[in-house]
């Protein structure tokens, strides 16, 4: 790929007002406790339709990372983290706060997010091409496998309700058959309703479950607001220390290369990163006794790592089509959208465009740092929005974005009744991700099981197994149950402890 | 209800409906069932499973209250009757009385800020959809 082709096409007028705004939105959603980087994404993925795919993608990473990176913020300044993968740094960025020191905290967790990302965008960039190699090699038994292996992940997006995430992914499962049968044209499951006959339109899906259902969360409580105690803060100063990098600039290298590893793997997110990081820092530190006391380390193990999560997140997705995260599955949506289908045609016959997106990413997370010093001034004022207009503000865009998608009612009930499904099924402890997992993955079961039913000849799980990569992608399997529980046990004890 | 009688009740369901598809799902034609089948025998006998956990646990556990708020579900219900409007009196109106139905629901006190907050929504929607996407928004529904 010429590099000046992609030089050009990322610094595009479209491309670069993509990453701005995709930066901007991200921080405000990052910063606002309740609003998560899955609904960012969900909400802003309509707004992509009309976008050239780069542009598209770019908005939504930028989303992502930023939304990861804001939610420091109010866990720094109030202990309440935007996002569940800032809940480390509240620890000792809030104490930093209470003694005064709400800029150093931010520009520590600032230096580290962005330190984090890049570091990630360079793993995307480097790993990614050559490990699109081997989707060459796969046939109906290997998407099979990769499929089951996809689902894996169904149990850890289900955070201690295992059984739970299961049943959700199945019922996902489920919804993917209604619709014509794609070898017989059958009407499965359609019950005279000629709308379902195309089958459940993911999108709007998406929007319900993560943005409309959010917003009958907030509607709980909608006279809340966030108050804010007036900080005494130090002098503001925009760039960081040096002597405050020197301080944290290992640490910054150590839990990004943490955060990286922890992003392959599905399923595991910003949250367990974080976890890990952090209690790797501590353990390494020469001074432990520091941590929880408003640690600088400590801040900049947890926010590196949970940004390093971001890029390599997107290393399954795109290059097996898996997702490694909520977020990832959402963008699994917004590829196919654009026509984009994950495997090698990305890195060499839409090159021009994936590059340009991972190279977006790296320029979106300076980007970030930037805006994140500059707003840091004025977060308060922005963390005082009310429920009650987040509510209204959350169902409209929803609506809106899922008439978008093809100017068409039908998708709006379809994102209506999903949103009251999401709401009960949050209400009820039945994770949502899982569901959107189901959905995504059961085409690919489905064609690559029949396929396999054809083409076998001494039984199908035979005929499955019968490879080198339908074998390794079952030891995957199996290891990514095994290590999924390993990370939800380590990222408790690390959580107790640290109450403790 | 208790969460974890919340939690029978919704497996008991899960298995009646897995069930009931089941036996519609077995007419299909051809190969057309087998994936469907099996992913609904799958659900039957997940959700039969937390039924057995539920009453393992409905025995050692303090239950918890669980009750779902009616606040949600009244935003739900104006929501989706603002959609059904929308096809009657376009998307303009069906919003604004959304919005003023809310400021009471949430007996909203600043309701200067309230309103010109949902102006500049208004705007912002109509110009990102209208101008920059080409969605129409007024013909939207109709």
């Amino acid at each position: 790929m010429d590099s000046i082709e992609i030089l050009l096409n990322l610094f595009s007028l479209a491309n670069v007002s993509a990453v701005i705004f995709g930066v901007t939105i991200g921080l405000l959603i990052g910063m606002l406790p309740g609003l998560t980087a899955n609904l960012g994404v969900a909400l802003l993925l309509p707004i992509t339709y009309g976008f050239e795919p780069a542009a598209a993608l770019l908005l939504l990473v930028s989303v992502y990372t930023a939304a990861i990176y804001g939610g420091s913020f109010p866990a720094i300044l109030i202990n309440a983290p935007g996002t569940s993968a800032s809940a480390a740094t509240a620890i000792d960025g809030y104490i930093l706060t209470k003694e005064g020191k709400f800029n150093t905290a931010i520009r520590v967790s600032t230096f580290a997010s962005v330190f984090g990302g890049i570091v990630s965008g360079f793993a995307l960039l480097f790993i990614a091409p050559p490990l699109s190699l081997i989707s060459l090699k796969f046939g109906p038994a290997q998407y099979f496998m990769l499929a089951v292996f996809g689902l894996t992940i169904i149990g850890t997006l289900s955070s201690g309700n295992f059984v739970k995430g299961l049943i959700a992914g199945s019922i996902g499962l489920f919804l993917s058959t209604i619709g014509s049968d794609l070898d017989s044209g059958y009407p499965r499951f359609v019950f005279g309703f000629t709308g379902l006959v195309s089958g459940i339109n993911f999108v709007p899906a998406v929007i319900g479950l993560f943005s409309l259902s959010q917003a009958l969360v907030l509607s709980e409580d909608p006279l809340k607001t966030i108050q804010l105690n007036k900080v005494k803060t130090d002098t503001w100063q925009f760039l960081p220390k040096l002597i405050e990098t020197q301080k944290i600039v290992i640490t910054c290298f150590i839990s990004s290369i943490i955060g990286v590893l922890v992003g392959i793997l599905p399923g595991a997110g910003g949250d367990i990163a974080s976890w890990v990081s952090y209690n790797e820092a501590k353990r390494f530190s020469k001074n432990k006794s520091e941590f929880g006391k408003g640690s600088l380390k400590g801040i900049a193990a947890s926010e590196a790592a949970n940004n390093a999560v971001t890029g390599s997140s997107l290393i399954p997705l795109l290059t097996l089509g898996i997702p490694g995260s909520t977020t990832a599955a959402i963008l699994l949506g917004a590829l196919l959208i654009h026509g984009l289908v994950p495997g090698r045609e990305l890195f060499t016959t839409n090159g021009h465009i994936t590059y340009s997106v991972i190279w977006g990413f790296i320029f979106a997370n300076l980007f970030m740092g930037f805006v994140g010093l500059y707003v840091a001034k004025y977060f308060g004022k922005i963390a005082k929005i009310p429920n009650y207009f987040l509510v209204p503000a959350i169902v409209i865009l929803s609506v809106v974005g899922s008439y978008a998608i093809g100017n068409n009612i039908q998708d709006v009930y379809t994102m209506i009744i999903f949103g009251l499904f999401g709401y009960l099924m949050r209400k009820l402890n039945y994770p949502p991700a899982p569901l959107i997992l189901g959905l995504i993955l059961g085409p690919i079961a489905e064609t690559g099981f029949r396929q396999s039913q054809i083409l076998a000849t001494d039984g199908v799980l035979l005929y499955i197994l019968n490879n080198n990569i339908s074998l390794i992608l079952f030891l995957l399997t199996i290891i990514s149950i095994f290590s999924a529980i390993y990370l939800e046990l380590t990222k408790k004890i690390n959580h107790e402890k640290s109450i403790s | 209800m208790s969460r974890i009688k919340s939690n029978i009740a919704i497996s008991l369901l899960l298995v009646s409906i897995s069930l009931a598809l089941y036996f519609f799902a077995k007419d299909f034609p051809g190969s057309s069932k087998n994936f469907p089948i099996v992913i609904l025998l799958i659900i039957f006998v997940l959700s039969l499973g937390q039924i057995i956990v539920s009453i393992y646990r409905f025995k050692n556990l303090n239950q918890k209250n669980f009750n779902i708020p009616t606040t949600p579900l009244i935003v739900f219900g104006l929501s989706f009757l603002s959609v059904i409007l929308m096809e009657y009196i376009g998307f303009l109106g069906a919003f604004a009385i959304f919005f003023i139905s809310l400021l009471y629901l949430f007996r909203v006190e600043n309701k200067k800020s309230y309103i010109f907050g949902a102006i500049i929504l208004f705007l912002f929607i109509f110009i990102v959809f209208e101008f920059g996407l080409k969605v129409s928004l007024l013909k939207m529904g109709f």
